[in-house]
Parts: structure tokens; sequence; C-alpha cells
């Protein structure tokens, strides 16, 4: 974990309100592992906390975020240039693993900004099998990361909700009728990253099919190093708390971002 | 650099700058941050006798000007707390250690306090303040309440004893003068104001950031000219010129809060500009 001022490299706008802004700083590229997250201070007047984002790719000295546009924070960090210096802090939280996806069928399932750190995941991956990536967007004009996808050697399939590109529908639906016996035989790993009401559907069905599901959460945060308890999610755990109701809670910017479906109490 | 370092009672801070209780977890989280050896003192989350679940989400709303927290004190409970991070933070750092420590009844007090009777820290901070605990009165809001709980407290323990208080009352004097009467050694001034934000449904929480510096700046300065005891002043400390205004109004040693969670080098630039001057 460390604390660096990091010079903007590139701010792209890439798809209809999505942006992939590129930092360098060689101490966060060298250590960040696909699933982990920094914080970024994007201003010092309009906002008072950091904003968290998924690492989605690194390279040599530099490394990367996809954001989109949904309030003030990512606003003014969608208006920073070149040569701009951002306060950042990282990497943070838990990885997905690339030892424990390496090994086995890997599934990805990815709604809007969660292509980010699937994508990280799929480019450090050495799957025995072709990993298959189920992204899924509201419109045509945001679709993100398909070519990227393939050429990491992933079978993508690719759905919208108003059905203007791909498969028409919500990508757990798609990624439900996928799952047919003979496939899921080969006991797939399915990783999922989105928003909560997507992981949810998809930890479900992964659930009756009986396969191995690992989710990367989002929460608000304010210190995003596990010390003030403001990002904490709901699991079956409790950390041998000697308290008595089957829950505890977890931090998602420490215990987390990377959950085991199983793990958590979606409600 | 004599001038540079403070007593309370038996507590010597080498410098008067500390973390503020919640902001700073239990020290370690922060080791790769901060360096934990330049703080003037720790102050930790808040600990029960009972581990807390905390509240339900949302838990933090953020303001252009601050922030509410509604944690409503999860923490790991006083015996995980002896046992497991008291260690891990002594371990790591000789910064002296201060123990914030809340309940629901003046026997969990008095438990915390006789627990840590045994072990080496720093001072004990009494949180008689927190605004998140639901169908709980703020001990801090009654200076009876207040001198009651202090004066038992006090005769259960040697450790230096610091009182946290809470800015939503008529009178701050009179609940800070209460608190020195029944034995308190320093008067932390402000906890967090006790507001109401709407995430669908209305939750309460507890207002801290550069919105409530100056509410802290009178407090700190009418309860200064009241007392013989230190005050300890926090609320919105965000840079060096907060902190002087602190230290202006009266304050012998400052806290910086939520300012962590905005930029974790706070606490060491503005600890790094003191040295400078002194």
């Amino acid at each position: 974990m460390f604390q660096i001022d990091a010079k903007i490299v590139s701010n792209k706008k890439i798809s209809e309100k999505y942006f992939l802004i590129t930092f360098l700083g060689d101490k966060i590229a060298r250590e960040s592992l696909p699933g982990q997250f920094i914080m970024v201070k994007v201003d010092n007047e309009k906002t008072f906390l950091r904003r968290p984002f998924s690492i989605c790719s690194t390279g040599g000295k530099t490394f990367s975020i996809l954001f989109k546009v949904v309030g003030i924070g990512t606003e003014i960090l969608s208006k920073k240039k070149t040569g701009d210096v951002l306060n950042i802090i990282g990497p943070l939280g838990t990885d997905y693993l690339v030892s424990r996806a390496s090994c086995l069928v890997p599934i990805f399932v990815a709604g809007g900004t969660g292509v980010a750190s699937l994508l990280f995941l799929a480019s450090k991956i050495k799957s025995p099998q072709k990993p298959m990536a189920f992204l899924g967007f509201k419109t045509k004009s945001e679709i993100l990361f398909e070519p990227e996808f393939k050429k990491l050697g992933c079978e993508v399939i690719v759905s919208t909700e108003d059905g203007s590109y791909g498969k028409k529908g919500l990508i757990t639906d798609i990624f439900k009728k996928f799952l047919l016996p003979t496939f899921y035989s080969l006991l797939p790993v399915v990783y999922a990253c989105g928003p909560k009401k997507m992981l949810k559907e998809v930890a479900e069905i992964c659930k009756s099919k009986k396969l191995k599901c690992y989710v990367s959460l989002e929460e608000r945060m304010a210190c995003g190093v596990g010390a003030c308890m403001g990002c904490v999610i709901k699991t079956i755990e409790n950390e041998k708390l000697k308290i008595k109701d089957d829950f505890g809670y977890k931090r998602v910017c420490k215990d987390g971002p990377v959950f085991d479906a199983e793990k958590i109490i979606w409600k | 650099m004599k001038k540079f370092s403070v007593s309370i009672r038996k507590l010597k801070l080498k410098n008067p700058v500390m973390v503020a209780s919640g902001t700073f977890g239990y020290g370690v989280e922060y080791k790769d941050l901060v360096d934990l050896d330049k703080l003037g003192a720790i102050v930790t989350k808040t600990i029960t006798v009972e581990p807390q679940k905390g509240n339900l989400q949302p838990r933090i709303f953020e303001l252009p000007y601050g922030m509410i927290n509604s944690i409503g004190l999860q923490n790991v409970g006083l015996e995980k707390f002896v046992e497991e991070k008291l260690p891990e933070l002594k371990k790591i750092t000789k910064t002296p250690i201060i123990v914030s420590i809340g309940g629901k009844t003046l026997s969990e007090y008095v438990k915390i306090v006789e627990r840590l009777n045994s072990e080496r820290i720093g001072a004990i901070e009494l949180n008689i303040s927190c605004p998140n605990i639901m169908g709980k009165k703020i001990v801090s809001q009654s200076a009876k309440e207040t001198y009651k709980l202090i004066n038992t407290v006090r005769k259960k323990t040697n450790h230096t004893l610091i009182t946290k208080l809470s800015p939503n009352v008529t009178d701050i004097t009179e609940i800070a003068k209460s608190a020195e009467n029944a034995g308190s050694d320093a008067i932390s001034l402000i906890n967090s104001f006790p507001v109401l934000f709407f995430s669908h449904s209305p939750i309460f929480g507890g207002l801290s950031g550069p919105c409530v510096k100056h509410i802290a700046l009178k407090m700190v300065y009418q309860v200064a000219r009241i007392v013989k005891i230190p005050v300890i002043g926090m609320g919105g400390i965000m840079n060096t010129k907060d902190a002087l205004e602190f230290f202006n109004a009266g304050a012998k040693a400052i806290a910086v809060g939520c300012a962590n969670f905005a930029n974790p080098k706070t606490v060491i630039e503005i600890i790094e500009d003191l040295k400078k001057w002194n």
C-alpha cells in the first residue's frame, strides 16, 4: 500500500459516459493484483472523501482505471488532463487470486464498469480452457472491452438491455441459459463484478448449480484501508465474535472487495 | 523541543498532535501510510465490553465540507482488543496509545477500565458522547450523569482519564466543569454533531469535518477558560492553520479526525510544520 502523487498519462473517453484514465506510478503498477482497487483524491474543493476505483490494467510503470460519470467526483475526474497530478492510495483490498483462477475453467460475468477488474484478471490468468466472458450493458453505445477480452483468448458473449447489440436482455439471464449440465459438469469457477443486484443474481444461479463463485463488491467508503468500518457488508461469518446471531459485518475495503459469494448475505 | 512536548497527568506526549478516535481504526491499518512513531498519541476506535456489529448500511454520507457517519461503534470487543489488537499495535510503535471506551451502562465502563488496569497504555478516553447508538441517551448531555460516570470510573483506575464531550448541549462549560470536578484529567472537544441524512429513509449520524470546525473552536475557547485541566481540541482540522487556531483557542493538544480519510498524511504534515516553528 502506497500513497503517491501520480501524473496522468492519458484520460480517454472510450464509450458513452465511460473514461479510461492512465496514471504514472511504478510502485502501484508493480504491486497491483486483479481485483484490487485504488483510492483517488479527485479534488479538494467539491469533494471531501476519496473515490475507490478497480484497477483495470497495469503496464510497466503505469496503471489504469475505468470509470463512468455518475456524480460530482467522476465528473471532475472526467475533465482531468494529461499531466495533471492526483493523489492516490493503493493497491488496496483482496484480489481474485490469479493462481486459483488459472487452474479451472473460468467464467467472467461483468456488468458496466465491472468489466475493469475482470479484464485485468483475464490478462493475468493461464487457463487450460478458453475462458468465457459474459459482458452486459444497457445499450450499444456503452459497450466496453469486447475486442480486448477476445484478444486475451476469451469467448465473449455481449448483451444489451435494449437489444441494440448482441443478445437482448440482462446478462444474468443469458448466463443462466448458457449453463447447461454438459458445461457445468466441467466445474467452471465464476468471477463476477458489477451492480449489486446483478451479483446477487449471479450468486444465486451459481448456488443452484453448485458452482464456486467469487464476486467483487462496491460500497461507499471513507478510509479504504479498513479503519473506519464504513463500507461493511453482511456476511455469514463473524470472525469468532461471541454473538449468537448468524451474521457479521465485513469490510469491503479490507476483507474484500473480492468475496466468496456463498459468504455474502444479499437480503 | 522541550516546549513541544505536553503532559496530561501521567501521559507524556512528545508532540501535541494525535489522531482522533474512530478515524484511525486500531492504528495498524495505517502503518503503511503514516509513520506511527511520529504521532503524539494514537486514540483507538471505541471499545465496548462485547463485540458490536454496528449499524445498517449506509454508514457514510459525504458532504462537500465534511461527512456524516453512522457506524454505530462496530468493534471487536474488550477481550479481542486486549489480546490481539493492542499487542499488535504496541509491537509496531512506541507512541502512547489512548484507548477510547464506550458502554451502555456505568458498570460496562467500570468493567472495561478494570480490565485495562493491568495494561500499559497511555490513557483512557471515555467516549460518553457517541451520537450513533439508537435508543440510548448521550451521557455527556447531562452534567449530573457525566459527573456520576467519571466519578465512579475515577475510583477504579489510576490510568490518565480523558473525557470526550458532545457539542450538542446548551452549555458546554457546565458539562466540562462537571467532568473536571469528577476527576477527569483532560477534556476532548468535540465529538461529532448529531444530525440526520436521507438515504431512502432518514438516518441518524454524526457530522464531522471542516463544517464543524468553528463550533469546536468556540467550545474549546469557552472550556479552556473555565477548567484547569488540559483541553484536547478536534473538529475539522485539515491543516496546520486549523491546528494553530485550536491552540490559539486554548487547546493543549489537538487531534486530527476525518482528515485522515481525505489525506492520511495530514497529521504528519502538521507535526512537521509545528516542529519547524517551535
